[in-house]
């Protein structure tokens, strides 16, 4: 299908200029870039180039440009836009878990850029905690009394435990 | 002479005894490549099995390569060599140092400058160029190293680069370092410049280093180079997730990012997004204070500091005005254990609350311990001196070893409470000599035999020690399993070894990291994933000789092995990997003397085979498998209730060690039972003076 | 000295045949008087140094040595670090530690060529082997032309200019042509080139930010 001249061109601006300010773009706030009519989405699908990806939330849809965020960054951005706490901490810890695979310390999410209050943090460890959906997600604590996160799916606890000790101490007596 | 590309072509000898000065040619050595390995080939012809370290007879090497001067990244580094106080046989080593010195030394047109005999008085020696003087130093004998330096400096002119020693090094104390610029310590062979009665080498150069490439040849080369580097020890991702990045770990020392400063700069300075693609941010990308000292160290940054054509910026820089309460300079500057090993003396309990310092009392104390060390010229032992301080006051040593007047005048209600100002107290006492708790600089392998140390001090974990030869772990089996142990198995003082670290932990997720390894060991085999050891395999052994090798090589071109080699990068499109042949590539640019990547490790093998024959030398025996590769029992047996080749566990397995020792020798052709250089091996080296000289002491595997 | 208004001074003599002249170089002529006059084009712009931001790499040294003369050194290199790394541009005093350098306070002043507009380095050079090259108008040094002399070296008020002692020729800046490499090897973005007007603000103004202020008094040669 022919779009308009531009049109195009302005939604991919408009995300591309979003992502250089490392924001995502959500698909409501490109629908007043379109005529009326037209979906901003099933442009994006059809006629977007290479750099532009798409996330599906339970909220809405995300756009960003590779050319300025990492498909990773932007799946941390994606969990902060779903406001769901308890889910961006679970499903950080298992990918870290997963990928590197290290425990998740606990002061991981006070940071950028999570950015969460520790009364945030410590509702959802807790909230975790009660939940079936999360009960692969364990604490482990090193001797310096740093708090981590792990997924039992990939880490036994004697590796999660062994790593935050590494990581909280170890390291820093070893430099 | 003709014209040598990246070496000056000179030596510089001096000996102090008779005042001799004169000129020796660098290129008949150049099969030892430089630095280093130079060191070692003048330490084996010339200073006789059995000389002890601080007679005349041993001499001592300060080493450039042919890369120190020629801006080539991470090559300001001096290697220097001698034979080792601290080791129990007097064993060859070498010690390092970053800074300023190599490249001045180079630019004055000297590639080494090697020092013997004792001088009848105390010197420093002034080169400004080809002139070389021997100059008066009683008026500075006795004085600190900052001060010493701003003395003869006054002298020499403010553009001098010094190398100096403290009251520790002249009082010839094993544990004692040469220090450069103003942060920057050599340790273990400030005893030697002290017992040669010479305080200090001064150099100014005006010259050059020449460069066989033409220059758009090795700018092109620097400047792919500058997209492979990463952060301090090669870590590639930084701390938190950046837009750029894809991956982070709050552990990197890839430390810089939006809204982190160098606060005390004026105005501060934002580290930034330090995007690897952005050049001219790499010196941001390690903000090393909050790294070393935590986050509240960012207020006090001044700026990082570090070495000569260094990108990376490791030493950091503050400015702590508390530090003036204690009549110090307020600015204090290091790296690393540069700042955790003086400050570990107070690990008994730790840096507490002190003397109205409240919630900075723990960067008050550092820059307390790093500024006496680097003043009075100690050497921490890669922080073993902290261990041992805990040991032996938790274990009652020093109750029944000092005099009893000695002990009750210590402050150890300072160190029970962690109050930092015991390190004044401390290190003033140890570095002047004092009672009979200087000995503590002995050394490990002295002070067990004075007062009687038995297997429960060299058995313990938490004492680190990983030979009777009295040296501690340095990245061994606690960060590289059987890698970093074996790699600590053969040397005389802490291995200083970073060629495995600066991969192992480059913070990459672990199968990428495997990715890397199957490249450039055979097999992904060669990496397990931290704290989650495997059995012993063959390439884990060639990753050892690799990192071995490297570790030469580097200390012999000088570059810095805290950073090279280059085996990955922060370049997403390249999948993250380095480029290990970059070594060579400068090699042949810099020297015109083109070397694959082979050959230039098989030079660096020469070295490391050469350092090995020292050492049977020195021991007197062939049986390196026993009497100087084994270890400490604790690293076998500590963690009694975690089996070994289980998550969770650093604990290596006896048999799998000895196993792990054989494939080593077997990669070097060493001797499979007792792991000395044959014959076969020497010669094939082109080491046949070598190989004739162990025959002849009957040092030769049969 | 006010570069600015003696320029116009020159100008307003009515020699607008010889200024014209000067904006491709440089151009000497007698006055009526009998003074020896040399007119210079003002420069496109001249390189400043950040001492707030410099880490003491010296990797600009390096970069403008490989670059402009093939070898590597430091004091030779056109800009200058290595000299002020250690005590600042003053040298060693009794108060070395609150005084500027790497003993001191940490502060690292980079001298850079302010490629003036009446540079002292080419109104000494008896053999006019100093010009301002025709694309930058930055003053260079004719290596065919330098005798060695070293009087370049002794006139420039900054200590910029420097003999070459293995070859005994000047070395000065040469902006590299208009891509200065020191400013593109600079791992922390503290060595920047500005147009003219800029530079001379931040070299000579009353409120110049770089170290280059301080250098009257610590030139050294």
């Amino acid at each position: 299908m022919a779009y308009e001249p531009g049109l195009v061109d302005a939604l991919l601006e408009r995300i591309r200029a979003d992502s250089a300010r490392t924001v995502l773009t959500p698909a409501v706030e490109l629908a007043s870039l379109v005529p009326g009519g037209t979906d901003a989405v099933e442009v994006l699908e059809e006629c977007a180039e290479d750099d532009i990806k798409m996330m599906r939330g339970t909220r809405d849809l995300y756009f960003f440009s590779e050319l300025s965020m990492t498909e990773p960054y932007a799946r941390h951005l994606y969990r902060l836009a779903e406001k769901d706490p308890v889910r961006l901490i679970a499903e950080t810890t298992r990918d870290e878990s997963k990928t590197y695979p290290r425990p998740t310390p606990v002061s991981t999410f006070d940071d950028s850029p999570f950015s969460m209050t520790k009364a945030e943090i410590d509702a959802a460890i807790s909230k975790m905690a009660f939940d079936p959906e999360y009960a692969d997600i364990h604490t482990v604590k090193a001797s310096n009394e740093d708090v981590y996160l792990y997924s039992a799916t990939y880490l036994t606890e004697a590796h999660a435990a062994g790593l935050a000790e590494w990581a909280s101490v170890g390291e820093k007596e070893n430099p | 002479m003709s014209v040598t590309y990246g070496y000056t072509g000179k030596i510089l000898r001096v000996d102090l005894t008779t005042g001799k000065i004169w000129t020796d040619d660098t290129m008949k050595y150049k099969d030892y490549i430089g630095g280093e390995g130079i060191g070692y080939k003048i330490l084996w012809d010339e200073v006789p099995a059995g000389t002890h370290p601080y007679a005349p007879e041993n001499k001592i090497a300060f080493g450039a390569g042919p890369l120190c001067g020629t801006g080539v990244p991470c090559s300001g580094r001096t290697t220097i060599t001698s034979l080792l106080p601290t080791s129990p046989f007097h064993g060859a080593g070498s010690s390092h140092m970053g800074g300023y010195f190599s490249v001045e030394m180079k630019y004055a047109g000297w590639d080494m400058i090697v020092l013997e005999g004792r001088s009848p008085k105390p010197v420093w020696i002034r080169i400004e160029d080809g002139k070389v003087k021997l100059e008066d130093a009683r008026w500075v004998w006795g004085k600190g190293i900052f001060d010493t330096m701003a003395m003869i400096g006054s002298q020499m002119g403010k553009e001098a680069q010094i190398a100096a020693i403290g009251p520790a090094g002249e009082n010839q104390l094993n544990m004692s370092v040469i220090r450069t610029g103003t942060s920057h310590s050599a340790g273990g062979h400030g005893g030697i410049m002290g017992a040669k009665n010479v305080k200090a080498i001064a150099i100014k150069g005006t010259g050059s280093v020449k460069v066989a490439a033409t220059p758009e040849e090795l700018m092109a080369l620097d400047k792919y180079m500058m997209s492979i580097i990463g952060a301090n020890n090669q870590m590639v991702i930084p701390t938190v997730p950046l837009p750029w990045a894809e991956y982070s770990d709050k552990g990197s020392r890839w430390t810089g990012r939006p809204g982190l400063y160098w606060g005390a700069a004026n105005p501060p300075v934002e580290t930034g997004e330090c995007n690897p693609a952005d050049m001219q941010s790499v010196g941001k990308r390690t903000q090393k204070a909050v790294f070393d000292l935590g986050a509240g160290a960012e207020k006090y940054t001044v700026r990082m500091g570090g070495c000569a054509h260094c990108p990376i910026r490791c030493h950091a820089q503050l400015n702590v005005p508390q530090l003036e309460k204690y009549g110090m300079d307020p600015n204090v500057s290091n790296t690393c254990v540069g700042w955790s090993g003086p400050r570990g003396v107070m690990s008994l309990v730790g840096i507490k609350e002190f003397d109205g310092n409240g919630a900075d009392s723990s960067i008050v104390g550092n820059g307390i311990g790093t500024t006496m060390v680097d003043d009075l010229g100690v050497w921490c032992n890669y922080g073993q001196i902290g261990r041992d301080v805990k040991w032996f006051y938790q274990k009652g040593v020093f109750k029944r070893v000092l005099p009893a007047e000695e002990y009750a005048s210590i402050p150890w209600d300072m160190l029970e409470k962690g109050d930092a100002r015991f390190l004044i107290d401390f290190y003033t006492r140890i570095a002047n000599k004092q009672g009979e708790l200087h000995h503590i600089l002995d050394g490990s392998a002295w002070i067990a035999q004075r007062w009687g140390l038995g297997d429960d001090y060299w058995d313990a974990k938490d004492n680190k020690l990983w030979t009777r030869g009295g040296y501690p772990v340095h990245h061994s089996n606690e960060a590289g399993g059987q890698v970093g142990a074996l790699i600590s198995c053969f040397t005389n003082r802490d291995s200083q070894n970073h060629s495995h670290m600066n991969f192992i932990g480059n913070k990459l997720p672990i199968a990428l990291q495997k990715e890397i390894a199957a490249e450039i060991f055979g097999s992904p085999d060669a990496l397990d994933a931290a704290m989650d050891y495997k059995p012993m395999n063959e390439a884990k052994a060639r990753f050892v000789k690799w990192s071995m090798v490297r570790g030469r090589l580097h200390d012999s071109l000088t570059l810095c092995n805290w950073m090279w080699p280059m085996a990955v990068s922060p370049q997403k499109d390249r999948k993250y990997r380095g480029d290990t042949t970059l070594e060579a590539k400068f090699f042949s640019a810099v020297t015109g003397v083109a070397k694959t990547e082979a050959e230039l490790d098989k030079d660096a093998e020469r070295v490391v085979t050469l350092l090995r024959a020292l050492t049977v030398r020195s021991m007197g025996t062939v049986d390196m498998r026993n009497q100087h590769d084994n270890t400490n029992e604790w690293i076998t047996k500590a963690d009694k209730d975690k089996p070994q080749f289980t998550p969770g566990t650093i604990q290596m397995e006896k048999t799998d060690l000895e196993l792990g020792r054989t494939m080593v020798y077997k990669l070097f052709g060493w001797d499979e039972k007792t792991g000395a250089p044959t014959k076969a091996t020497l010669e094939a080296l082109g080491m046949a003076d070598v190989a004739s000289g162990l025959g002849e002491k009957g040092l030769l595997p049969v | 000295m006010d570069t600015t208004k003696s320029a116009l001074r020159l100008a307003g003599t009515g020699l607008a045949g010889a200024f014209a002249a000067a904006a491709l170089g440089c151009v000497s002529f007698d006055t009526r008087d009998g003074k020896k006059v040399k007119v210079w084009a003002t420069s496109s712009g001249a390189i400043v140094h950040d001492p707030n931001l410099c880490v003491g790499c010296r990797r600009c040294e390096s970069a403008c040595t490989i670059k402009n003369d093939g070898k590597v050194s430091a004091y030779i290199s056109r800009i200058k670090v290595s000299r002020n790394l250690n005590y600042g541009v003053m040298g060693v005093t009794a108060a070395y530690q609150k005084a500027d350098g790497q003993h001191g306070n940490f502060r690292i002043v980079g001298e850079t060529c302010r490629q003036c507009s009446h540079p002292a380095c080419g109104d000494a050079c008896p053999v006019g082997a100093i010009t301002a090259d025709k694309k930058t108008g930055a003053r260079v040094v004719d290596a065919k032309k330098c005798v060695g002399c070293g009087a370049c070296q002794r006139a420039c008020p900054w200590g910029i200019a420097t003999v070459d002692p293995e070859t005994d020729t000047s070395t000065k800046c040469t902006l590299c042509g208009g891509d200065p490499n020191c400013v593109k090897n600079c791992p922390t973005g503290a060595i920047k080139f500005y147009p003219w007007e800029e530079a001379e603000a931040l070299l000579f103004g009353p409120d110049a930010t770089s170290g280059a202020t301080d250098a009257v008094s610590g030139a050294t040669a």
